[in-house]
């Protein structure tokens, strides 16, 4: 993932927007996302861990959408640059 | 004595013969604003109405100084006894474009300095919008263009704001304030007739015919504002106007969100800025009301915006 001291954040209501400083890119981010990148990915873990934590700071431990969602919000970071598999 | 000491003089006390000698000779030293721009020419035609419109400016004197900007308009001609002159302009010994029509050389000279502005001041974040400023808050009007900035911009100056500029908002990244640049505006085509009849004292220069925004009248900036033009202001306001005709008065508060990509998409150097244009953006969304603001008819819109101003932030 993206090192914490890549990202410069702006946080406006549950809306967020992020710069990548190695891309220079700016990014902007639904709240699920953004808590994701900035809290759960801050340490390298596979796509189950990162969704079992989010799921569980947001009161969503056992529900299947939730995990598919955290899964697409992964491939759209991805996508992004702003994380990348190891 | 240095160009520091020497005292601070208007383009008008060089009377009009001696301008005309200076800017055809070893060019007219004026301030724009925190630009510090060396203007020479040949064309006879532009030395009337450059005079009318810089007359308030600061004039810089001194064979010490150091400009930033530099900007030549000369004449060229193909057959010296045919009426069909040309006008080239030159940056830095290069002309960036086609010459145009001797009649279009005040316009090509305005949207030269736009050009060099826009390619060179990288150390402000340059958004396109205008920028008026009222009891230390300045209003911002980022646009693209026809969306009519330019004459709600007049508009107001003619109603007590102070001009920033018509054009570029100029943001000071390590302090987030406006810096003003107050130069002629250029009314449009129908706008024109709007502000003449809008503002009947605002001073336009002359009527310039077919160009490639059709037809062109500068119009001349308060004198207060051309003195003022080394107080920089905070952005109070972000409003994102659109002129369309007959429409229905429209002023709604913005997501936040939504103007931080507004902005950031409006601006010149963005992208080139990186990082601190960012920030920059960030603090001016956090800092200021955001608004959308569609109208057709222009005395209400003004009104509105006066009204956002006494009220700050409330409008009426």
């Amino acid at each position: 993932m993206a090192s914490t001291d890549d990202l410069v954040w702006a946080e406006f209501g549950d809306d967020y927007v992020v710069y990548h400083k190695p891309s220079g890119k700016t990014h902007f981010l639904n709240s699920a996302t953004a808590l994701l990148l900035a809290h759960v990915l801050v340490q390298p873990k596979n796509a189950v861990e990162a969704a079992e934590e989010l799921a569980d700071r947001e009161e969503a431990v056992g529900n299947a959408d939730f995990f598919a969602a955290v899964a697409r919000a992964l491939a759209h970071l991805e996508h992004l640059g702003l994380v990348e598999r190891v | 004595m240095t160009a520091s000491d020497t005292p601070t003089r208007a383009v008008a006390d060089l009377g009009a013969v001696e301008f005309a000698a200076r800017l055809g000779g070893e060019g007219l030293g004026v301030r724009l604003g925190p630009f510090d721009a060396k203007l020479r020419s040949d064309v006879a035609e532009i030395v009337a109405p450059l005079y009318h419109l810089y007359r308030d400016y600061t004039l810089l004197d001194g064979d010490d100084r150091v400009f930033n900007l530099h900007l030549g308009l000369v004449t060229v001609r193909k057959w010296p006894r045919l009426a069909n002159a040309k006008v080239r302009l030159i940056v830095d010994g290069r002309a960036p474009h086609d010459d145009l029509p001797v009649g279009q050389a005040l316009a090509v000279l305005e949207w030269g300095l736009n050009l060099v502005i826009a390619l060179r001041a990288h150390s402000w974040l340059m958004l396109h919008s205008a920028a008026v400023e009222r009891d230390n808050g300045v209003l911002l009007l980022p646009a693209w263009p026809g969306s009519g900035k330019t004459t709600l911009c007049t508009a107001l100056v003619h109603r007590g704001w102070r001009l920033f500029s018509d054009e570029f908002g100029l943001i000071r990244p390590s302090s987030g304030e406006a810096f003003p640049i107050p130069r002629p505006m250029p009314l449009k085509n129908e706008s024109i007739d709007v502000i003449r009849a809008f503002a009947p004292d605002a001073e336009l220069g002359p009527t310039i015919p077919n160009t490639r925004k059709g037809t062109i009248a500068h119009v001349k900036p308060p004198t207060a504002s051309i003195r003022a033009a080394d107080r920089s202001a905070p952005v109070r306001w972000i409003v994102f106007p659109r002129w369309s005709a007959g429409a229905d008065l429209v002023f709604d508060e913005m997501a936040k969100i939504d103007a931080f990509m507004m902005l950031a998409t409006n601006a010149f150097n963005y992208e080139m800025l990186g990082e601190s244009a960012f920030t920059t953006v960030r603090g001016l969304v956090g800092n200021a009301q955001c608004f959308r603001l569609v109208y057709s008819d222009l005395d209400r819109a003004i009104e509105l915006l006066n009204g956002l101003a006494a009220h700050d932030g409330e409008p009426t």
